[in-house]
């Protein structure tokens, strides 16, 4: 148990700070750019599942950015038990920060009368944040490159606003007032992605 | 010696699997925004409508009036004022005193008490289909343009920025679809004018740009990473080759080989205006390479330049940060232009139509400036990136010879 | 253009920590050996040769050319970091030809030179091998081909036997002893064995100053005479270690076999042996560790 304590603590340390301060800033910088008071249900929905779900995709894809490294990577894989652990870690908090800002941004929203339903809001946005991580990790873990890690879900992202809800179904990820069963169909997907790039990037090395 | 780097460049580009990405997401963007389109063919008089000729271009100093007060009326009456700061809806709240002075607006202009709009809108509906006319207000008598520019400067003011109401953006919003005349000029323009061709390699750069504003970026830092991963800097610095060469070569590789993709693609709407064979039309057989070269080279020239200079800079995904913000901002703010003539110093500049070769003439020397523009800034991003490798290359900018230091972080977690 | 190194009054410091502090040294053609523990200053030293550091004072001409002339300098010099790879999917003859490019060579001359190379390293057989395949220590011969690609006066190796097995280790001896037949080759290292077997002329280094600059003969001459061998208790060690400076030692069940230096004649039962380059090795750092002691003071 101390082991993880102390991966834990190195974590907060030396890897989280820098991609929440930028994804803290992106979202203290929306103000200035699009309005996040007096908005109707489907323009707070806009908000969230356009900009705000876009820290997923900062805060998850450089879960092995630290072991980019060969012989990093060899060392922490010998001094660890589970390397898979250390993800794990790693992306639970990713998950809390995440949830986080969303939460303070959604209470932003809300005191600035934004019309939503607040529990489904919430979770429709974590879904998508998931999404976009869960893809990025398994494009980064299928290509060894942090940089395709960025560019698929960001391809997604764009692809998505582009084709719309009519040919990407239920895999579209702004289907908040549309069809909220993507919302479910993006978290699963995410999810599996997620293990699924975790399994890959420990077995290529 | 530049010659054959070069080519080991391209080479070396062409051997790796993002290079291979991006192509992937050229082509199936172009096929999801392009594939399926026609070539338009002329007007038939007596057609069911001419919703795909575009707008009128003649428009009048009264429509603009008339449309203009019809949406502040509109927006009166829902009380609901939104702006569009950088294309993002942003609902504005106002005060009574203020919704007050809009009503007084109102009533100056057209006569119409703020108690009437409502029984205005619900006739003028009655008339007039209401998904494709917009609602308009006649004036008074003896208003003038500058009068009402006044008075709408002062909505302006209230709404603040990214509001319907500044000048250009009163003229851009009058949108009166073509009646068969309008449509057989607007044709006009497009095969005498732009000779087919050019309407067709313009409605393709608005698209590819749309991408090209961010995709170079991801080969870019890949690319500028890899000496890094590949621990071969200190063997590369060693060598005789200048900084200079070992930059501009991998620069020009990496705008060359983001060119010749865009290129190869851009030849099929040409292909496609060939085979319509429409009649009459003096085809322009290079109108592709004019609009590729103009309008997109310079986008991937200052793309690839960001992502060179901010990768070389701090050796991490920055680049990709800096680029997706850039783009997010230009691809948000290009909406409210989307029709084209009016491109200012946008990156991603808008001509989201076939038509509308009078804007595109009108608008002709800003877009120029602006594509001279980001070719010499990433010129110059590129004469950065050499200074910084130079400094790099002597020791500087690194601490112990590393790169600032990441290497202590990263063992520890 | 006569074939030397000359470096007057060299200091380079990182911040705070300086890390050469007025280094003199001069170095003629053949193989050079710079000798210093971890930290002492060695690879600070190569990489200012290299180009790769810009020196903060002093001077340094290499063939007569100041190292401030960059470009003009890595044009006569060959350089092999430490730590170095290569573009993994490149093969071990496409990553000579990139490099050959960026040192300027021509179609022809890499078309000549290259193969040479390969063979002279022994990985003639392995031109089409990614180099991501490559071994350890065939990825440190690659590494000594390229540098000496374009042919220059001066090849510049740092620690290049770290990580190879001992057989290895001695053909890559043998490998650079060949190569400095007709120029510099300075080989930087802290294993002793290095320097001894194939360096005529070496330099030893501490706390980014030269401690000893002479022939290997001259440096064992330092302690001939005083190296003494004696077989104590494990007891006795420690009384032992505060009087001498010890060199080597082996354990032997309850007893230890000591190596140790002496002015005179120790104790009964020590026995008098030649000395090796290790024993003047330890010699000089332990007198070196004194004197920083006493500056300190």
């Amino acid at each position: 148990m101390g082991k993880y304590l102390e991966i834990t603590s190195v974590q907060l340390k030396h890897n989280v700070w820098k991609h929440l301060l930028i994804s803290a800033g992106l979202l203290a910088a929306s103000p200035l750019i699009l309005g996040i008071s007096n908005l109707d249900a489907a323009e707070s929905a806009k908000v969230l599942e356009t900009y705000v779900a876009l820290i997923g995709i900062i805060l998850f894809v450089p879960v092995f950015l630290p072991e980019q490294n060969r012989d990093l990577w060899e060392l922490v894989k010998a001094k660890y038990t589970s390397i898979t652990s250390v993800y794990l870690i790693r992306i639970g908090f990713s998950f809390l920060e995440s949830a986080l800002l969303v939460l303070v941004y959604i209470s932003v929203m809300h005191s600035g009368n934004c019309e939503m339903e607040t529990g489904r809001y919430f979770f429709g946005t974590m879904a998508e944040i998931l999404a976009f991580g869960g893809l990025g990790i398994f494009a980064y873990a299928v290509s060894d490159n942090l940089i395709v890690g960025y560019m698929i879900p960001l391809g997604y992202y764009i692809a998505a606003t582009g084709a719309g809800y009519k040919y990407l179904g239920k895999l579209y990820p702004f289907g908040m007032l549309q069809d909220f069963t993507t919302k479910y169909w993006i978290l699963a997907i995410g999810i599996l992605l997620m293990a699924g790039g975790i399994l890959l990037f420990r077995r290529k090395r | 010696m530049i010659m054959t780097l070069f080519k080991k460049e391209c080479a070396q580009i062409l051997k790796s699997l993002i290079f291979w990405l991006y192509v992937a997401c050229l082509v199936l963007f172009f096929n999801s925004q392009m594939g399926n389109s026609t070539v338009l063919n002329p007007p038939q008089e007596g057609q069911e409508n001419y919703y795909n000729y575009g707008f009128k271009t003649d428009i009048t100093e009264r429509d603009v009036m008339e449309t203009g007060v019809g949406t502040l009326a509109y927006a009166y009456y829902y009380d609901h004022y939104v702006t569009y700061p950088i294309g993002y809806a942003k609902n504005v709240r106002i005060s009574e005193a203020e919704k007050q002075e809009i009503a007084d607006i109102i009533y100056d202009l057209t006569g119409v008490k703020a108690d009437e709009i409502e029984d205005n809108i619900a006739s003028y509906f009655q008339e007039n289909d209401i998904q494709t006319t917009q609602y308009k207000v006649p004036l008074k008598d003896g208003i003038s343009y500058e009068q009402f520019l006044k008075d709408m400067e002062q909505v302006a003011d209230i709404l603040g920025p990214g509001s319907d109401y500044t000048e250009d953006r009163l003229w851009s919003n009058v949108m009166i679809p073509v009646d068969y005349e309008g449509a057989v000029e607007n044709y006009r323009a497009l095969t005498e004018q732009d000779r087919l061709t050019g309407g067709y390699a313009r409605l393709f750069c608005d698209y590819m740009g749309i991408i090209l504003g961010i995709l170079p970026v991801f080969v870019t830092a890949t690319r500028m990473l890899r000496d890094k991963r590949a621990q071969m800097q200190e063997l590369i610095y060693s060598r005789g080759a200048s900084s200079a060469v070992v930059m501009e070569t991998r620069y020009a590789a990496l705008v060359f080989m983001h060119m010749i993709p865009v290129l190869i693609l851009s030849l099929l709407p040409t292909v496609s205006c060939i085979t319509a064979g429409i009649e009459g039309v003096q085809l322009d057989y290079l109108a592709w390479l004019k609009y590729d070269l103009g309008w997109l080279l310079p986008m991937v020239m200052i793309v690839v330049a960001v992502g060179m200079l901010c990768t070389e800079l701090t050796e991490t995904a920055l680049a990709v940060l800096v680029q997706a913000v850039w783009w997010f901002m230009s691809v948000m703010t290009g909406a409210s232009a989307m029709n084209g003539g009016r491109y200012g110093w946008n990156l991603i500049p808008r001509h989201n139509t076939e038509l509308n070769y009078e804007g595109f003439a009108e608008d002709f020397r800003q877009l120029v400036m602006n594509r001279i523009l980001y070719a010499v800034l990433a010129l110059v991003l590129l004469a950065l990136t050499i200074f910084i490798y130079e400094k790099k290359r002597k020791g500087h900018l690194r601490r112990r010879g590393k790169i600032f230091g990441n290497h202590k972080r990263t063992a520890e977690a | 253009m006569k074939t030397e190194i000359v470096i007057k009054n060299l200091s380079k410091s990182y911040g705070k920590k300086q890390a050469l502090r007025g280094v003199d040294l001069q170095i003629e053609k053949g193989m050079f050996g710079l000798l210093g523990r971890n930290g002492a200053g060695k690879t600070t030293l190569m990489k200012v040769l290299a180009t790769l550091l810009e020196k903060d004072s002093g001077k340094v001409k290499i063939c007569g050319i100041p190292v401030e002339h960059a470009s003009e300098i890595r044009k006569i010099t060959g350089y092999l970091p430490q730590e170095f790879s290569m573009y993994p999917n490149m093969s071990v003859y496409e990553a000579m030809d990139y490099l050959g490019v960026l040192s300027g060579l021509d179609k022809s001359a890499r078309k000549k030179r290259i193969p040479m190379l390969l063979e002279r390293v022994n990985l003639r057989e392995n031109s089409r091998t990614k180099v991501r395949a490559l071994s350890g220590g065939m990825k440190r011969r690659l590494g000594i081909a390229q540098a000496i690609l374009h042919d220059p006066k001066v090849l510049i190796v740092d620690e290049p036997t770290a990580g190879l097995d001992p057989e290895e280790r001695v053909r890559f001896r043998n490998l650079l002893s060949e190569i400095a037949e007709d120029r510099i080759v300075i080989l930087s290292t802290h294993i002793v064995g290095d320097v001894e077997a194939a360096c005529e002329e070496i330099a030893v280094m501490d706390e980014g100053k030269i401690i000893y600059r002479g022939t290997v003969e001259e440096l064992v001459n330092l302690v001939e005479g005083r190296v003494y061998r004696a077989e104590i208790s494990r007891k006795e060690l420690e009384r032992l270690k505060s009087e001498y400076t010890v060199t080597s030692m082996i354990t032997l069940g309850n007893n230890v076999m000591v190596r140790f230096l002496s002015e005179t004649t120790p104790f009964q039962g020590a026995q008098h042996c030649d000395a090796g380059v290790e024993d003047a090795y330890m010699y000089l750092m332990q007198k070196e560790g004194k004197t920083y002691d006493h500056d300190s003071l």
